[in-house]
């Protein structure tokens, strides 16, 4: 079990101070385009709160069950982490896709807004990313699974402060040239320098 | 050398290096771009295994005769790459262990930057030859967005270029920002780039 203190550090961690957007860049290709709205990212966070701790555990087990093992001296008695990257994306294809027919039978109504995302985040460092860093730092599978929860939720807040912050600057006398992904790395290197003071 | 094939690597190149950059005109790929440049050394081994990929990756795919559009085609084109990058990463962990540890997860992770350069590189038509010089041109243009973020935020940081185990001096380490350092410093430094070329290369537009 994990304690209380514990828990609470995780979750600051994972969505603040370890944010997987403003820290290691992961999911940045969802603002390469256009920022989703405030709707399109709650369907992307639900999206992502199922997939990457469903990934993220996953991976734990494959890597710990499958890759790497050792014996009760501490002695290493199988290494296959070098499989880790095959394994991983497959992981990801595998489960991006499943989860989309899972939401496509119990949630009709949600699949329909869902689907446009499961191409994007196949294709987004954001799922990848998340299960390399997960199997790194988790000590069991719940943590895998918390950590991916909490990560999920870390991205989705600051893509929210993303949108908000750039729909009150549509008016705002911006340069042409740096209106659009320009703007948004400047916003987001911002909000990186307000996050990093929680840090210490 | 044919006259022919010349201007077409001469256009494969400035296309794929200039006029379709991915990271400054096209805005793709930018996760490794924003994460490794801290480091020179890391910055070109990485954009070298990411032209090397790039080209291998578009000679197996080449040979291939399927519709290019299908999903089997997509998915094949992600394992191939995920595979390479795995041999590269044993590779490096052998060869430089340093660099290996200073890369991380973005080795790993460039998979995916790899298979979205591989989809939008641009190629004038479907021969092998094209596909090929188009795709690694455009690894080289990922290189070179990787060399130039790095130097300019190297230069902010500490007022030196490192590389390999060489250091020029532009001006002291006093009067630099540690900041630049910092994911603040990437984002900072990568938005002002890619907002400068947009500015010039949409010159004279009115929109």
């Amino acid at each position: 079990m994990i304690e209380f203190t514990t828990f609470i550090q995780m979750i600051i961690a994972a969505v603040l101070i370890n944010n997987v957007l403003l820290q290691s860049f992961l999911g940045i290709e969802v603002i390469e385009e256009n920022v989703p709205s405030p709707k399109e990212i709650f369907k992307l966070l639900l999206a992502l709160v199922i997939s990457v701790p469903f990934a993220s555990g996953l991976g734990y087990v494959v890597y710990h069950q499958v890759l790497f093992s050792m014996n009760e001296l501490g002695e290493v008695t199988r290494d296959l982490t070098y499989f880790m990257t095959l394994i991983s994306v497959v992981i990801v294809v595998i489960v991006m896709l499943t989860v989309a027919q899972l939401i496509k039978k119990v949630f009709p109504k949600v699949h329909e807004l869902h689907v446009n995302y499961t191409n994007q985040l196949i294709t987004t460092s954001l799922v990848l990313g998340s299960v390399l860093i997960i199997v790194a730092s988790a000590q069991t599978l719940l943590e895998s699974v918390l950590l991916g929860v909490f990560i999920s939720i870390g991205y989705g807040l600051v893509l929210m402060f993303l949108t908000l912050i750039e729909r009150q600057l549509v008016d705002a006398p911006v340069l042409k040239g740096f209106r659009g992904l320009p703007l948004r790395l400047i916003i987001l290197a911002i909000i990186a320098l307000i996050v990093s003071g929680f840090s210490g | 050398m044919n006259n022919s094939f010349k201007d077409q690597v001469k256009s494969s190149l400035w296309l794929g290096m200039f006029k379709y950059n991915a990271t400054f005109i096209l805005w793709v790929a930018l996760a490794p771009v924003l994460a490794i440049t801290q480091n020179l050394d890391q910055a070109i081994y990485l954009g070298l295994i990411v032209t090397l990929i790039l080209i291998v990756t578009s000679l197996i795919m080449s040979m291939i005769k399927t519709q290019q559009q299908g999903l089997l085609y997509q998915v094949a084109t992600l394992t191939l790459i995920a595979a390479l990058v795995t041999i590269s990463e044993m590779i490096l962990q052998i060869d430089q262990p340093a660099i290996y540890r200073g890369l991380g997860i973005y080795l790993p992770l460039s998979t995916i930057s790899i298979y979205i350069i591989f989809h939008r590189a641009h190629q004038k038509d479907t021969t092998l030859i094209s596909n090929v010089l188009s795709k690694g041109a455009s690894g080289l243009g990922f290189l070179m967005a990787l060399i130039i973020v790095s130097i300019i935020r190297s230069i902010l940081s500490s007022g030196a270029i490192k590389l390999f185990g060489i250091q020029m001096r532009l001006f002291d380490v006093a009067y630099s920002f540690n900041s630049m350092e910092t994911a603040f410093g990437s984002l900072l430094v990568v938005g002002l780039i890619i907002g400068f070329v947009n500015s010039y290369v949409n010159r004279g537009q009115v929109k």
